[in-house]
């Protein structure tokens, strides 16, 4: 199918591969609002995307997202987007290197990975497109996947979600953020943010899969999940005491009947040392 | 501290580690990516050492696991840096992912697998060869890398320093074989002054280069798009086009890897030839590689002396396996395969061959001593 941009009016239209469309996301999935969000972020900071920036991915819906963007990318083996970004960073330091890869790729398979990166604080920005399961190979629990709800390996019952904003403070990581993929607008400037962090920025970025795991778990449409994103999202209110960042208070908490129903949102931390 | 040169000209009396992180920082190392392993660990107490304070530095990493070393060496790679990693045994067996994903993407870089006695934890201080069918088979998928194995501390500097030539020539990954008994053997060697041994680098897209005074085909070897460049750079463990992008066609896929094939095939006559020794008389000759040649050196000067003509052909070059040459060079001679494991390098002398041969299988980390070859070659000549 060919898909002329100006046709469409895309004001992306060059920062994004047309040669690879039509993409292989489902209608109605986060992927496409989280990479333009991070498209125009990159653009926001002004830096020449095709000359300054790498973006590397792994395997999974997400990790097919580097092939559409004209950055640098690379498409590497499954949970090893950090090692990579590693190796470019050193390689070159400076490049600004963004991971952006899923929760399954970054925190099952690749989770090693991710906590020594973010103790060992090379320059990099991680996004993780956190949709809690595995969507490209039908629908299996992640390690984000909710407690009770329905995938084709949890049939009655899940084990205890990673809370990745917790995951990420307690590793040492420089910048910390949630949003969902409904924050559309405030997103490019927290990616900006991130991207300008020294060291290593995480945002975890609560995505919907309803092809897949909203139709059996409380979310079927996309515009229901939007509205879901957008009504259970709380902002965080900064405690002095830094109760605001115990795991209890940053937790996601979700329903498989209707969806979530608490999303601490906001920038947890920056520049820590 | 003081900025040290890159190449430590002169000789020198150390290790084949010491001399296998001396030939990569030679042919241009700028990245190392490793995780501590016996026998291979003392390379990367040495690059950290030096890599580092270089005039013009380069980047020691310590990373969390074999896995990630190699896979950040191949995104060391891609920014244009040459890049290495070094293992033994289980380490090997962590990195075949990441072997395939070079391999895949044609990035050029070296891994260094010092060998020790398996399967499994097996033997981490004893020495073994049974990682020669994993050099070639051990990640999935069809694929051949060029692997060298050298048998002293001199060859373990010089066939590294051909390793990144070859790998950044051909943009694949390059393996050196080499073993306990090398990693810590130490002799002398010498490191020759900067620019008398040839040092290549990978060519842009659009230009050519010689290796060996041989130009290498843009067409077999397509020039590196690499991060921070004048164009998109991109590429994916997918099968893909030419620039890089996902195409799951049986066309697209077809070209990719018989060009990957063929690339190495054609110039396997640049790759390091194997030594012969004594042959142009020998009834019989044994086959062999690494330090276990060197017992069978000392072996055939043994029985020579007792009027055996017994020669040694040496491989150099592992894989891709020198078929042709091995089968011209010893015609109507009785082979003795001698190995430090159980049956491995039997398998491709056999198939070049067409033939049964002669074996001594040692596979349980020990050098087999000259005693046990002499033995052998005097039953098989009948004395
Ligand atoms: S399977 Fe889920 S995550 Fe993957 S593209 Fe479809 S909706 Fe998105």
């Amino acid at each position: 199918m060919e898909i002329d941009f100006s046709k469409l009016g895309h004001n992306l239209e060059d920062k994004l591969t047309s040669k690879m469309l039509p993409h292989i996301w489902c209608s109605g999935c986060s992927l496409g609002t989280n990479l333009q969000s991070l498209v125009r972020g990159a653009v926001m900071t002004g830096m020449d995307m095709d000359k300054e920036m790498v973006m590397i991915s792994g395997i999974g819906c997400t990790g097919r997202a580097s092939g559409y963007v004209e950055f640098d990318g690379f498409h590497t083996t499954h949970g090893r987007a950090i090692p990579f970004a590693s190796g470019v960073k050193t390689g070159n330091p400076n490049l600004e290197v963004i991971v952006f890869s899923g929760d399954g790729d970054l925190f099952s398979i690749g989770g090693n990975h991710f906590i020594h990166a973010a103790r060992r604080k090379l320059d990099m920005t991680i996004i993780c497109t956190n949709n809690s399961v595995y969507g490209l190979t039908g629908g299996q629990a992640s390690p984000t996947t909710f407690e009770y709800s329905t995938t084709t390996t949890t049939i009655d019952h899940n084990l205890r979600p990673f809370n990745l904003v917790d995951l990420a403070l307690g590793a040492g990581a420089d910048f910390v953020a949630r949003y969902t993929s409904a924050h559309f607008k405030i997103l490019p400037r927290i990616i900006k943010q991130a991207i300008e962090t020294d060291g290593v920025a995480f945002i975890d970025l609560i995505s919907g899969c309803p092809a897949i795991y909203g139709k059996r778990n409380g979310y079927p449409t996309a515009d229901y999940m939007v509205k879901n994103f957008l009504e259970a999202s709380v902002e965080i209110e900064v405690k002095e005491d830094g109760s605001h960042l115990l795991s209890e208070n940053t937790r996601v908490e979700f329903d498989r009947t209707k969806g979530y129903t608490k999303i601490p949102i906001g920038v947890f931390r920056r520049q820590h040392r | 501290m003081k900025k040290q040169p890159r190449a430590m000209a002169g000789r020198h009396l150390d290790s084949g580690n010491i001399a296998v992180a001396e030939g990569a920082i030679y042919a241009g190392l700028h990245g190392y990516y490793g995780y501590p392993i016996t026998p291979s660990t003392s390379i990367m107490e040495h690059i950290v050492k030096r890599l580092p304070h270089l005039e013009e530095p380069g980047y020691f990493l310590q990373c969390e696991d074999e896995i990630a070393s190699i896979t950040a060496t191949i995104g060391c790679s891609w920014t244009r840096k040459k890049a290495m990693t070094a293992t033994s045994g289980p380490g090997f067996s962590l990195m075949q992912e990441g072997i395939g994903l070079a391999v895949m993407t044609e990035t050029p870089l070296v891994l260094v697998d010092v060998m020790r006695g398996g399967p499994s934890t097996g033997l981490p201080t004893f020495p073994g060869q049974q990682e020669l069918m994993q050099a070639h088979f051990g990640s999935h998928g069809d694929y051949i890398i060029p692997t060298f194995a050298p048998w002293s501390v001199q060859e373990c500097f010089d066939l590294t320093v051909e390793a990144f030539n070859a790998a950044e020539a051909l943009r694949t990954p390059v393996f050196v074989l080499s073993d306990q008994v090398l990693s810590t053997l130490k002799e002398k060697f010498v490191i020759p002054k900067e620019g008398e041994m040839e040092v290549v680098n990978r060519a842009h897209p659009g230009e050519t280069i010689t290796w060996k005074g041989t130009e290498i085909s843009e067409d077999l070897v397509p020039g590196m798009n690499c991060f921070g460049e004048e164009k998109k750079a991109f590429s994916t463990g997918l099968s893909h086009d030419e620039s890089g992008h996902v195409d799951l066609t049986a066309k697209t896929f077809e070209r990719l890897t018989n060009r990957m094939f063929e690339k190495v095939h054609r110039y396997a006559h640049l790759l390091p030839q194997a030594e012969k020794y004594m042959m142009d008389d020998a009834e019989i000759v044994i086959v062999t590689y690494g330090s276990t040649a060197r017992s069978a050196y000392e072996a055939i000067n043994l029985v020579r002396e007792q009027g055996l003509k017994v020669g040694m052909y040496r491989l150099r070059t592992i894989w891709p396996f020198p078929e042709e040459d091995l089968r011209k060079s010893t015609e109507g001679k009785e082979i003795l395969v001698v190995e430090m494991a159980r049956d491995q390098l039997t398998w491709p002398v056999e198939r070049a061959l067409l033939r049964r041969v002669h074996h001594i299988a040692y596979p349980m980390g020990l050098i087999p001593p000259p005693s046990v070859i002499t033995k052998k070659v005097r039953e098989i000549g009948g004395k």
